[in-house]
């Protein structure tokens, strides 16, 4: 094995211990499957390794590259299959008869309240308020200005308390 | 620095919501297991690069002993196209192409097959010659994988030459695109002949048999922004420091002859101050303009041009305002000097903007302000500006749309047209009445003459125009 390549596992290892099983953990709670998510976070890592040189704050790259394959993998999901999760995932298991576009039983989930959001505030409340990277690392990883990342978690809280608010 | 607590730090409902939740997540530390198939799954990547490294090594060997056993036995007699002599691009059948042996992998040689059905346009190019290639996506095992289609015919017939089945697409999808792909990405294509051409995202290949065959070319920095050819001048725009959509440069500007079999090295470096989420290039005559565009809320970088190997900052008259140009593009129809239009100073009102359009005759040395406002463009993402001559604009507004979102609405005036060197400008009038994407254009250029593409990249038709933007008719390659 090239000392390079040594010195890169090394150093991912390090951050593997450190993060790895929460990462593993953030993601079921995302997605409602231990094995996907496992399969995301190790996808994360691989990636990780192979962008070693270009990352600069592992932690928030690896929860950035997360959350963006948890956003496609509840795109291709749709609907039907979140409905489908709803009954296996341990979800919810009772519907509303009409199903407005969040839900209001009594217990809001995290992809619950995320998926009511605008697609444009998806990702920043994903990494700031669940992942719990502050807003210049979350800028930094979306290449936005901090400004604007406040602008977008300002108007995502406006709308998520009143999602709140209805579920108590 | 701020003493505003993170937002999450405020105690209201919704921090307290998410800090519940954080509470609850299962953590479990990673085990020697889970670490070992992550360094497998990461070695075995290097390992298939090198296979195929060594694998299209072998492929060339034997390619250019069976080129030269096939020259000996009928040198360049046996077809009908003579040495020298480039081939017409007036039918859709391709010879099937040799690899050349530069760079270090090459995607072999593929007989020409149908267009997908499934085949959504991102990007096109004019080779010349009635010779049009587009570039697009086709369903692939559940992913999408880029193709390159070739028409001989001006567009009314397509053929489908080469599928790249080994990218990476996953920044490609969805309607949010960032200009700026991974490493192995293929979203664009330019032509420079019939035969002679490019297509890149963070990888950038070479054909010279028409699309049968591309070879990978090295370059400067990791990742290509941006390509663009004028009369046997390629320009590439490349950076350092990529990731998830966005660069930290250091940026590389690198011109070269379509013959180059590798980028040797860049005529001139910049590192921005900045992140860029997109970086554009233009070239004509001999004249390079780059363009960068960074992050909502940063501040803008001016346009620059390249003059030997410095890059010199083109500065906006007093008419922008305190804004920056944007959008700079040269007239494709003056060949005897270099003909510039930009615009500046947006004033956004209510899901639509309006720009200021000026005009350079010397290079971006002096601008005159052309009209205020009356360029008004939806609110749907980037805006593209394309020039024939001095007479003949045309503008546009769609992605790359950023994650950030803004205003869609409706597509309607996002195609506009100017025959009055940019004063006033109208709707683009489709020849078959169909309706403008409600997501704008992804990318407008003028090909010369009385040429321009506008590329939607939503959908699998692109629109063009042969009389400078007068009549507009759609090209749908897979009908």
């Amino acid at each position: 094995m090239a000392s390079g390549e040594a010195t890169v596992e090394r150093a991912v290892r390090e951050v593997y211990d450190a993060h790895f099983g929460r990462l593993v953990g953030w993601t079921t709670t995302l997605i409602g499957d231990r094995d996907l998510a496992h399969d995301v976070a190790t996808e994360a890592f691989v990636k990780l390794m192979t962008h070693w040189h270009s990352v600069q704050d592992p932690r928030a790259w690896l929860y950035t590259a997360a959350a963006n394959q948890v956003r496609d993998h509840w795109r291709k999901r749709g609907r039907e299959a979140a409905a489908y999760d709803r009954f296996v995932g341990g979800r919810r298991t009772t519907e509303t008869a009409a199903e407005p576009a969040l839900d209001t039983a009594t217990r809001l989930t995290v992809r619950d309240a995320v998926e009511s959001l605008p697609e444009r505030h998806r990702l920043a409340v994903l990494l700031h308020y669940f992942a719990d990277l502050s807003v210049a690392q979350v800028a930094s990883q979306v290449g936005k200005s901090e400004g604007a990342v406040k602008r977008d978690l300002y108007d995502a809280r406006r709308l998520l308390a009143q999602s709140l608010e209805a579920v108590r | 620095m701020s003493e505003e607590p993170e937002p999450s730090a405020h105690g209201d409902s919704v921090a307290e919501f998410f800090a519940e939740q954080r509470r609850q997540v299962p953590a479990e530390p990673g085990n020697e297991l889970d670490w070992q198939r992550i360094v497998r799954a990461s070695r075995r990547t290097a390992r298939r690069r090198n296979r195929v490294l060594a694998l299209t090594g072998a492929a060339v060997v034997v390619l250019a002993l069976f080129a030269i056993w096939s020259w000996q036995r009928e040198p360049l007699g046996g077809s009908d196209v003579r040495q020298g002599q480039a081939i017409a691009g007036n039918t859709d059948t391709m010879p099937t192409g040799r690899s050349s042996g530069e760079g270090q992998t090459v995607s072999p040689a593929q007989k020409p097959f149908k267009v997908p059905e499934t085949f959504t346009t991102w990007s096109v190019s004019n080779a010349g010659q009635g010779t049009l290639y587009a570039l697009g996506s086709q369903g692939c095992q559940g992913s999408v994988c880029p193709v390159l289609l070739r028409s001989g015919t001006d567009g009314t017939s397509w053929t489908a030459v080469h599928n790249f089945d080994s990218t990476d697409m996953s920044g490609a999808t969805g309607t949010d695109v960032q200009q700026i792909q991974p490493e192995r990405a293929i979203t664009q294509t330019r032509f420079a002949t019939p035969t002679t051409g490019y297509v890149f995202g963070g990888d950038l290949w070479v054909t010279r048999d028409g699309g049968a065959s591309f070879t990978k070319m090295s370059h400067p920095g990791g990742t290509v922004l941006d390509v663009e050819i004028f009369n046997q001048q390629v320009v590439a725009l490349t950076s350092d420091n990529c990731a998830q959509g966005v660069c930290n440069g250091p940026i590389y500007v690198s011109t070269f002859a379509p013959s180059a079999t590798t980028i040797a090295g860049a005529d001139a470096t910049f590192t921005p101050s900045t992140p860029v989420r997109a970086g554009d290039v233009t070239v004509q005559n001999g004249q390079v303009v780059l363009q960068l565009t960074t992050g909502e809320g940063r501040s803008p970088l001016p346009p620059m041009r390249l003059d030997g190997d410095r890059l010199t900052a083109l500065t906006a008259p007093p008419a922008c305002g305190r804004s920056q140009l944007q959008a700079v593009t040269p007239a494709t129809n003056v060949s005897d000097s270099l003909l510039l239009f930009a615009l500046c100073d947006p004033q956004q009102a209510g899901s639509s903007t309006s720009y200021t359009v000026v005009r350079s005759r010397d290079g971006g040395r002096s601008w005159a302000s052309v009209s205020t406002g009356s360029l008004t463009l939806p609110r749907l993402g980037q805006v593209w500006l394309a020039a024939a001559d001095d007479k003949h604009l045309v503008a546009s507004s769609g992605g790359p749309r950023d994650t950030s979102g803004v205003p869609a609405g409706s597509g309607a005036g996002s195609l506009v047209v100017s025959d009055d060197g940019g004063e006033g400008w109208a709707p683009a009038r489709g020849g078959s009445n169909q309706p403008v994407p409600s997501t704008g254009f992804d990318w407008t250029a003028s090909a010369g003459a009385g040429y321009f593409y506008a590329v939607p990249r939503t959908t699998s038709a692109f629109w063009m125009t042969s009389d400078y933007g007068a009549r507009w008719r759609l090209v749908n390659p897979p009908a």
